[in-house]
């Protein structure tokens, strides 16, 4: 396979534009001083990641990415920056360490390993599903059960994986993650007031 | 019937990981920081989801839903704890938030 | 056909050890947050899931059953019971070690018992997951709680600071660990490490398939084991530690300092071994390295401290050193095609319980000695404890002693557990780790022993009550439980070793 043979597939001008939207706004959302900028331009790659998802035929999620993501974390990072009045940093970047420089190094590396691994010799036989896949070929499970007859991607097909015995631990798991994010974020959020002025010491003297 | 190759989306997704973590590096600023982890999951996504495709196994797409749960959460208590502290430093800058260290 | 079978039964049983902590965990969220004298009853609820857990865990440990869950998602089987018996008696400890610090909070401190469970059931997650996905969720059930609980003295700067700092870290080596896992997906198209190994997957990739395939699980298993590094705060990912440790309430920071270690290590294991054993001789002596480096580091960072917990943040660094070596020694074994590497999990199980004890104690020990549970407190306050206090000077020789790893104590057998199980793999490079560990564990008896010495061989300074000698009913329970703990495993060894046979046997499918 050459890189003109993958250009005539449907989803390559939808990928390509959509990738290098993600990437623009991801530096734009690293080097902006003014946060509130960076977190719009992090919407922006969202939206162009939840585009890439369209073009791998994963519809539910590039709708979930746009409404949970950008719809509702976001605006709570805006919401939060802009109770705490925290939006300009005097220099965006700070004078760089030795350790952030290894990392850095690091980094790049493991981009040329995955970038040579990905590129050189003979491509690997992945086995892209047909538009409409009628079945997986999962893990063994040996049993008879009826076949998958949902589109792939679609609400359905992957409403049924997520409550498949494979995946209905890691949804429990996350049930009780967000029980317990929501009890964390109430003790310590509870009485604090955004002028930054204590409330009154009667209320939580004995905790200093 | 072509289609465009898993590495292209793993190279993409590389490419937001490793701006991701040279922003968490580079920024002081702990809200920025908390967006750029944001990113760096985001990353993982798209790699679950392009490896779902090319394996046609619907089980990466659910994945990367668990992963998208899994950024509220930790924007939830980040952004908790980014406002505790802020009550008690009026700062948001983790140079200045620097009593530990030493 | 991709799991679409219902759960059943079966299921449940596997998850039996995470049902426990978690209902437990649930109700004792409840009552804390809606009684406002709820606190009792949840610490109550709390201990009561702890204590059950632990009972499960201890009549199961030895009979070498194995109940796979949730599509070979979860498996409960003797490595599952030993590694969630240590970090269940860390949580028990770690509720009555806290009672103190829970009742000089206004409001929360129901809700601290709970959270506490919750974490545990992560760590009860992370010991049986033969999912990758699994896992990482364990990972984060155990992480959130614990950013909550070193931010739990909200008024307290650098409390605030230590749930903040750990929060950042610790999202970074998830979204970390996350992406290596997708990586390996990409090249595997599977995130259970069975079926990884098998490569089982119906025609599918294998990991030495081809550059790309190998390549990839390669960045994916070392971005991986960066992600669990930072949690397990192995050297180079370890700076947070110390910050965080001291930070943190103390009985938070007791909770810290075993229970993630002892997980993330098992995890490593199971993870490494059954999923990636093919990439062992990659592998292993990377590791061999960071567990050098961590020990070091966190024995010569030890050296230098004045303070009570930066000092055990560093031991605890240095301890998690120790236990990688049977991670090492089993992969020399597996990179040789020689099945004996089973036989290593013993000894992260005996080490784990070894460590609990007397690392619970010796924070019970030294929590005494600050104003409150949020100071660190300088060791210079132990000087005369030995003639004030001989009970509690008593008890803190005997844990130091043993983390020293002094013969004929818990701390000895755990040691020679782990390095027997390192030199197992017979080959140059290990024996020069285990050399360097006995070094790293001569020099830890420096600053272990020091601490008797000052209790010992000063006469106390005569400041009468301003001296800040703390004791508490509870922090004279969990002292005395952990000396128990720590004399029995000296005396019966066997207890815990005999069931090495059992480990092995029912590790892999």
């Amino acid at each position: 396979m050459s890189l003109a043979s993958w250009a005539s597939a449907p989803q390559f001008a939808p990928m390509v534009i959509a990738s290098l939207l993600a990437i623009v706004g991801a530096i734009m959302m690293v080097t902006r001083r003014d946060v509130v900028r960076g977190a719009l331009w992090l919407v922006i790659t969202l939206i162009a990641v939840a585009v890439l998802f369209i073009t791998l035929m994963a519809d539910l999620i590039a709708v979930v990415q746009v409404v949970v993501y950008a719809g509702a974390i976001i605006v709570l990072f805006l919401f939060v920056i802009i109770l705490l009045a925290a939006g300009k940093e005097p220099d965006a970047l700070r004078n760089a360490g030795p350790g952030t420089w290894a990392a850095g190094a690091v980094a790049l590396g493991l981009l040329v390993v995955v970038l040579a691994a990905g590129f050189s010799g003979e491509l690997p036989q992945l086995q892209w599903g047909s538009a409409v896949a009628t079945d997986s070929p999962g893990r063994d499970t040996g049993g008879e059960e009826e076949p998958m007859t949902h589109p792939f991607g679609s609400p359905a097909g992957v409403g049924q994986a997520i409550f498949s015995a494979q995946n209905v631990l890691t949804l429990e798991l996350i049930s009780i993650l967000l029980i317990t994010a929501m009890v964390g974020v109430i003790v310590l959020a509870k009485g604090l007031r955004p002028t930054g002025r204590l409330p009154a010491e009667a209320d939580e003297g004995s905790e200093e | 019937m072509q289609f465009v190759p898993l590495q292209a989306y793993v190279v993409v997704a590389a490419l937001l990981f490793v701006i991701g973590a040279a922003g968490f590096c580079l920024r002081r600023n702990v809200l920025v920081m908390l967006m750029c982890v944001e990113l760096m999951l985001t990353a993982a996504s798209i790699v679950f989801v392009a490896a779902a495709r090319a394996h046609a196994d619907v089980n990466g797409q659910v994945i990367a839903l668990f992963l998208i749960a899994l950024a509220a959460v930790e924007v939830a208590v980040g952004l908790a704890l980014v406002v505790a502290v802020f009550h008690n430093r009026r700062s948001v800058d983790v140079d200045t938030v620097a009593d530990l260290k030493g | 056909m991709i799991g679409f079978e219902p759960i059943g039964l079966s299921d449940l049983g596997a998850v039996l050890l995470v049902l426990i902590l978690v209902l437990f965990g649930l109700a004792s969220l409840l009552v804390g947050s809606l009684f406002r004298r709820g606190t009792g009853m949840s610490a109550w609820l709390s201990a009561v899931g702890f204590i059950l857990t632990g009972a499960v865990c201890a009549i199961s440990l030895g009979r070498g059953e194995r109940t796979e869950g949730f599509a070979g998602g979860y498996v409960l089987d003797d490595l599952t019971h030993g590694l969630v018996l240590p970090c269940a008696i860390a949580g028990l400890l770690t509720i009555l070690l806290a009672m103190r610090y829970l009742h000089t909070l206004k409001h929360g401190a129901g809700e601290f018992c709970g959270l506490l469970s919750l974490a545990t059931a992560g760590m009860a997650v992370m010991a049986g997951a033969q999912d990758l996905i699994v896992a990482f969720f364990g990972v984060e059930l155990l992480s959130v709680p614990l950013y909550i609980m070193a931010a739990y003295s909200r008024r307290d700067r650098l409390s605030n600071e230590s749930g903040l700092k750990y929060l950042m870290i610790g999202s970074v080596s998830s979204a970390i660990m996350a992406f290596g896992i997708a990586l390996c997906y990409a090249a595997l198209g599977t995130t259970n490490i069975v079926a990884m190994a098998e490569g089982s997957l119906a025609a599918g990739p294998t990991m030495v398939d081809n550059a790309f395939t190998t390549a990839t699980t390669g960045v994916g298993l070392g971005l991986l084991v960066v992600g669990l590094g930072f949690k397990a705060a192995l050297a180079p990912f370890h700076m947070w530690a110390p910050d965080v440790y001291q930070g943190a309430p103390t009985p938070v920071t007791t909770f810290f300092s075993v229970g993630p270690k002892v997980a993330a290590v098992g995890l490593m294991y199971r993870v490494l071994l059954v999923g990636f054993g093919d990439l062992a001789h990659f592998w292993a002596p990377v590791l061999g390295v960071i567990a050098v480096l961590t020990m070091t580091v966190g024995n010569l960072g030890a050296l230098y401290q004045s303070r009570g917990k930066r000092m055990l943040a560093y031991s605890g660094i240095a301890h998690a050193g120790y236990m990688l070596l049977a991670v090492i020694g089993a992969g020399a074994l597996r990179a040789q095609g020689s099945s004996e590497w089973m036989a290593a999990s013993v000894a992260i199980v005996f080490y784990g319980m070894a460590y609990a004890f007397m690392n619970l104690g010796a924070f019970a020990a030294i929590s005494q000695l600050g104003e409150g549970d949020l100071e660190d407190f300088s060791l210079e306050r132990l000087k005369g404890l030995g003639r004030r206090y001989p009970w509690s000077a008593g008890a803190l020789a005997l844990f130091m002693v043993s983390l020293t790893g002094i013969p004929i104590t818990a701390g000895f057998w755990g040691k020679l557990t782990l390095f027997s199980a390192a030199i197992s793999g017979q080959t140059v490079w290990l024996s020069v780790v285990v050399v360097l560990a006995a070094i790293n564990s001569a020099i830890s008896a420096y600053y272990y022993l020091r601490l008797v010495a000052y209790s010992y061989m000063y006469e106390p300074e005569d400041t009468g009550e301003a001296h800040g000698w703390v004791s508490s009913q509870s922090g004279g329970w969990v002292m005395a439980t952990a000396g128990l703990g720590v004399i029995g495993l000296a005396l019966f060894p066997a207890v815990i070793l005999g069931a090495a046979e059992a480990l092995q046997k029912s590790i892999m499918p």
